[in-house]
């Protein structure tokens, strides 16, 4: 009678744990299972769980040391942590009660953490779970989730595309592609800080200025294009070249400092910056000066010292007469210190002026300027230039700085008409031409510009030095 | 408004249309951009401008417009995903239907940014539905039908709609099933994951 009743209840209580509880099993007095949930039995199609012992069906991970059903029984109301001793191994959360009287106990298992692999794993639907079981909510949420997930991250790959394409911009020189200003800085300080050895090089354009005042913005663009690509060529591609100012460029040779290869690349550099560039019809010619330095040559080596050393020994270069390369050495520091002249246009742009301020670069003064107006109607051509230039340079006045741009760019300015005289008369005609008009409009241009006493030393210089240079070019 | 949206709209106009076709929209609309990014936020005012644009573009009135994104939002294979959130709402169309309360509740809950409008069902018998929906700007529920009916697809019913703007930001649709399971309907396998 009293087992009678047992059964009933018993059951009674499968009823209620099949509609809650579609995940839970059974067990009698020795530990084998005598009746499953739905979902349990789905997990295990074919094998037969129903008779089979329970820790052969599942492996106890915690507690650990667990081998018999009074072991099960002692962990009755603790969290369980199972798995299946056959594939698929998936991870089970559960807890166990004893049933009255020492008949068995009931097992509760669910997924936890493993929800998402079972679900594949076994195809599981929604009728699979217990109608309270948030399961399907966390579904719901992982895939909406993983959906948001992925728009955030499309849109984070988009930024960060964006970010390296300004990063890159904000590192580049537009017009030429080389690295700017900036990009050298970084390059320049993270090589100092790696403590290799490494080589700087300025390098200044020669006769520039002439092509784009004879031919136009356009015309100096393409130079400026035409001498990127000769530099890239002739570089390593370790080495960073960048154009830092107007028509300014630095290398750094990343690990080379041998005196006799550097020089090597700054000839050929040199040599090939000065093949003529055709532009339409007409044809751009320049050159370059250079000044290195080496970074071992100093006990701590740093930016502003280098930089700075490097355009001396460029400006060493350009008074021995351009389209050469020097080394910096010290006597250079001293020379140059006796001279007012190395207030420099590179050296200017030390001290903050932004990179691309081509016009800050020759800036003159407000008398500069009306003296270039003056002397923009005279005529000349790029060796005139040259030697007034040189001429206006070598008068050594304090004033001379500011005159010799004044006057050497107001003859450039002129370039067009004289050398179209020039064509067509033939060289001594031009040097002619040349020379009066020089000698006398610069000689106006210094006058105006405003240093009395070394007007005239200027004035007779630059007419005799554009002769003279004239005859030399075209014999 | 939430890129979400903005974004679904340029996703029909080039889904269904091409991406230079959307170009033109977002140009007439101008919008002064291309692309919507899905997880920022815009100017209520600009999703009106690509509505217009996009209508016009498309020589439709607006409200069919808005019915086709819902279409387009259940049942493009571009937007499965979609699809899948709102099955996870039910086991068969009813039960979807009655999803529906805690749609702007569940949409908060993966991305707590997104505002939907407040969704509202009653039910006049087994077979007879109506759904409010309230929102601050009207059109929602129009998104909604074409939601709906894709979703009646998908789930193989067969049902009859009736839409109506009933005030500013109030919208009503009458549903009538008329056979629950009427077709075979597309599966639903929770554990695939939408690509």
């Amino acid at each position: 009678m009293k087992r009678g009743r047992t059964l009933v209840q018993q059951a009674c209580l499968e009823q209620v744990l099949d509609a809650f509880c579609p995940m839970h099993l059974v067990l009698d007095e020795t530990g084998h299972i005598c009746h499953a949930g739905a979902s349990l039995q789905k997990l295990r199609p074919g094998s037969k769980l129903l008779g089979a012992r329970f820790l052969e069906v599942f492996e106890l991970r915690r507690p650990r040391r667990v081998g018999s059903m009074r072991d099960l029984l002692q962990n009755a109301g603790v969290k369980l942590h199972l798995r299946f001793r056959v594939p698929p191994e998936t991870a089970l959360k559960g807890v166990l009660t004893p049933l009255e009287g020492g008949r068995g106990a009931v097992v509760n298992l669910g997924f936890g953490i493993s929800l998402m692999d079972a679900v594949r794993d076994y195809a599981l639907v929604s009728s699979d779970f217990a109608a309270t079981d948030l399961a399907i909510e966390m579904l719901y949420l992982v895939e909406a989730k993983s959906a948001a997930m992925e728009a955030s991250r499309k849109l984070n790959l988009r930024l960060q595309g964006a970010m390296i394409a300004a990063e890159e911009q904000a590192f580049t020189d537009t017009l030429t592609g080389l690295k700017n200003r900036r990009a050298m800085d970084h390059v320049l300080a993270r090589l100092i800080r790696q403590g290799r050895g490494f080589a700087l090089m300025q390098i200044d354009l020669d006769f520039f200025k002439a092509v784009n005042d004879r031919l136009g913005h356009a015309a100096g663009d393409y130079v400026l294009q035409n001498v990127a690509r000769i530099m890239v060529e002739e570089t390593r591609e370790e080495d960073t070249v960048a154009r830092v100012g107007g028509d300014e460029f630095v290398i750094l040779f990343d690990g080379l400092t041998a005196r006799s290869a550097l020089s090597r690349v700054a000839a050929r550099i040199i040599e090939k910056l000065e093949v003529p560039m055709p532009f339409g019809e007409d044809v751009c010619q320049i050159s370059a000066s250079c000044g290195t330095v080496l970074s071992h040559n100093y006990a701590e080596p740093e930016a502003g010292g280098m930089l700075s050393d490097a355009d001396i020994a460029l400006y060493a270069s350009k008074n021995a007469g351009r389209a050469q390369h020097r080394f910096f050495c010290e006597d250079m520091r001293r020379e140059t210190a006796a001279e007012p002249r190395t207030a420099t246009p590179l050296r200017r742009k030390e001290e903050g002026r932004p990179p691309d301020d081509t016009a800050g670069t020759l800036a003159l003064s407000e008398a500069g300027q009306a003296a270039r107006q003056v002397a923009g109607q005279a005529a000349g051509q790029a060796a005139g230039y040259e030697a007034t230039n040189l001429a206006c340079e070598a008068s050594g006045e304090a004033g001379a700085e500011l005159r010799a741009p004044a006057g050497a760019e107001g003859c450039d300015a002129g370039h067009e008409a004289g050398c179209a005289a020039g064509d067509e008369t033939g060289c001594g005609a031009r040097s002619e031409v040349c020379g009066e008009v020089r000698g006398e409009e610069c000689g106006e241009a210094c006058r105006q510009a405003g240093g009395a006493p070394a007007d005239q030393a200027c004035s007779e210089a630059q007419g005799t030095t554009c002769r003279e240079a004239h005859s030399q070019t075209h014999s | 408004m939430h890129g979400l949206i903005n974004r679904t709209i340029q996703a029909f106009v080039s889904d269904t249309r091409g991406a230079d076709f959307w170009r033109d929209v977002a140009q007439q609309a101008q919008l002064g951009f291309d692309d919507f990014e899905a997880m920022l936020s815009y100017d209520a005012q600009l999703t009106e401008r690509v509505l217009q644009a996009a209508a016009e573009a498309l020589g439709l009135p607006q409200e069919a417009l808005l019915e086709d994104i819902g279409a387009y939002l259940v049942s493009h294979e571009k937007t499965e995903s979609m699809r899948r959130l709102l099955r996870f709402g039910g086991v068969d169309f009813v039960e979807f239907l009655h999803s529906l309360d805690d749609l702007p509740d569940r949409a908060r809950l993966a991305v707590d940014d997104l505002v939907l409008p407040q969704l509202e069902l009653e039910e006049h018998g087994s077979d007879r539905f109506s759904l409010t929906v309230r929102a601050k700007i009207t059109g929602f529920g129009a998104v909604l039908m074409g939601v709906l009916r894709g979703m009646a697809d998908d789930y193989g019913a067969l049902v009859l709609l009736d839409y109506m703007a009933r005030g500013p930001g109030e919208e009503r649709i009458d549903i009538q099933l008329i056979e629950a399971a009427f077709a075979e309907g597309r599966g639903f396998d929770l554990g695939a994951r939408a690509g």
